[in-house]
């Protein structure tokens, strides 16, 4: 019988550690379990094993529609499925030239009045500040360096350490620099870091959370449009 | 009166050692009178690279412990009349001496010599915090390399925190082909992270690695480009302007060549 080459919204990708599920982002989870049974029959190398550790990339799964998937593999090989553990994700923010985000707005939630801490100078590796308002650095962070405090981070100069603005929650905080090339750059809960390549050109930018996600914006007056 | 320098930079193996044995050199050669002390007790290695290895008797725990004047622990070096070594302990460790003995023992010295210099141990727990102890200033070696620019700022940071205010830097083991390949940072790079101030740029040169293991100082040698970097870095601590040097002036036969062309390159 010849097998038709039908296009699958389903991969199996083998690793190291096991198998990894890759999802069309568009499917159904139907059209999923039902891609996963055909290629079952004809990929049986992959589940000759006692315990198969899975990954799943692609489309998002509910814990519903994992453990279905799980399940689905279980019955049909007799293989002990796991879910691999996931590791912390640092992702890379989004950068947002021309939101046009009015400052206005963020001078009235973010800048309310809090004792701010005033570091002028260089921070070197190994320093750290930690803080109960705002903290202003005249001088560059360094990597190594660290800046911890419950309010804003303004820095004037280039920030290469790791800063959390909001550490106690307020998602309302800003991190500002001349330089943003932060190690990580975190404001409340969430996690960013600096992409991979190095920028050609440094410049004046303001980080802030908006939808849950932190956005890069410029703060280089030549670029805002009025 | 005498300065004491310590030479420190937080990440092992950059030349902490062989710049304090060619600079203490280079400032005997210059007629000044030195004495170089070995802060690395446990893992002694300035006496080696000195020569000097077979002519301890005491060294600087029996000092500090009492067991003998500082006098009889100072080893003259075979080859300069004004340069001396105090060598650390290889039978016991960084805790046998404390700062504040430390410190006596290198006042205890300035009046005799005009320069102390003290080789500091890799990392920054307590050898590093007994040889910077009676420090007035500090040079801080660093290699062009990631790791070890990580360690010099943490160590410049700790050296400001402990009142050592006046820190030059030293760039070692630069190799200017690497550079303009940009497969190594250069002095610029370097010194753009750490903002001290330069003291000199010594190029790697193979003549180090032959002249450290025959326990000589590469100031002797004529050959070595590293070593005239040296005797620049000891005319600048005394306080001269010096220019640094080309290093990228390349000397093979096909440069010759070039220039007899005038051919630029």
């Amino acid at each position: 019988m010849i097998a038709l080459l039908i296009a699958s919204d389903v991969t199996f990708k083998g690793n190291k550690d096991g198998l990894t599920l890759v999802l069309k982002e568009t499917s159904t989870i139907e059209k999923i379990l039902d891609d996963i049974s055909k290629k079952i029959s004809i990929n049986k190398k992959f589940f000759k094993v006692d315990v198969l550790k899975i990954d799943f990339k692609g489309r998002n799964l509910t814990k519903d529609e994992e453990d279905k998937i799980m399940e689905l593999i279980n019955e049909r090989t007799g293989t002990k499925v796991e879910k691999v553990q996931e590791e912390i994700k640092v992702p890379i923010p989004k950068k947002n030239y021309n939101v046009g985000l009015d400052m206005s707005e963020l001078a009235l939630k973010a800048f309310c009045e809090g004792n701010t801490k005033f570091y002028k100078g260089t921070m070197r590796s190994g320093q750290s500040i930690k803080h109960d308002g705002n903290v202003v650095v005249l001088g560059d962070v360094n990597a190594g360096a660290e800046i911890i405090c419950t309010g804003n981070i303004i820095v004037l100069g280039c920030v290469k350490g790791i800063v959390h603005a909001g550490s106690c929650g307020d998602e309302n905080s800003i991190v500002a620099a001349l330089g943003l090339q932060p190690l990580q750059l975190r404001i409340s809960g969430i996690i960013t870091r600096s992409p991979d390549e190095e920028p050609k050109m440094l410049s004046p930018e303001l980080a802030y959370i908006k939808d849950k996600n932190i956005f890069i914006e410029s703060i280089d007056t030549r670029y805002k449009q009025h | 009166m005498g300065q004491v320098i310590v030479i420190t930079s937080g990440k092992g193996g950059v030349g902490k050692t062989t710049t304090t044995a060619n600079m203490g050199a280079a400032l005997a050669k210059l007629d000044k009178k030195v004495v170089l002390v070995d802060g690395d007790i446990g893992l002694r290695n300035l006496d080696l690279v000195m020569g000097l290895e077979n002519r301890i008797v005491f060294n600087l725990v029996d000092v500090v412990e009492g067991t003998c004047e500082l006098s009889k622990a100072l080893v003259k070096d075979k080859r300069f009349n004004n340069l001396y070594l105090l060598p650390a302990a290889q039978t016991k460790d960084k805790d046998s001496v404390n700062p504040a003995q430390m410190k006596a023992l290198t006042d205890g010295l300035r009046k005799d010599f005009d320069y102390i210099i003290v080789d500091c141990p890799a990392g920054i727990e307590q050898g590093f915090k007994n040889a910077i102890s009676g420090a007035d200033r500090a040079i801080v070696v660093a290699t062009p390399e990631m790791s070890s620019v990580r360690d010099a700022d943490r160590i410049i940071g700790l050296l400001n925190s402990n009142g050592i205010k006046d820190t030059r830097l030293i760039v070692n083991r630069i190799k200017m082909d690497m550079v303009k390949t940009n497969d190594m940072m250069n002095v610029d790079d370097v010194v753009d992270v750490l903002a001290v101030k330069l003291i000199g740029v010594v190029p790697d040169d193979k003549n180090i690695v032959i002249a450290t293991n025959n326990g000589e100082p590469a100031v002797n040698d004529v050959k070595s480009t590293a070593g005239k970097a040296y005797i620049n870095i000891a005319k600048r601590v005394m306080g001269e302007e010096v220019e640094f040097l080309d290093l990228e002036e390349d000397h093979g036969l096909m440069s010759k060549i070039k220039k007899i062309f005038g051919v630029n390159k």
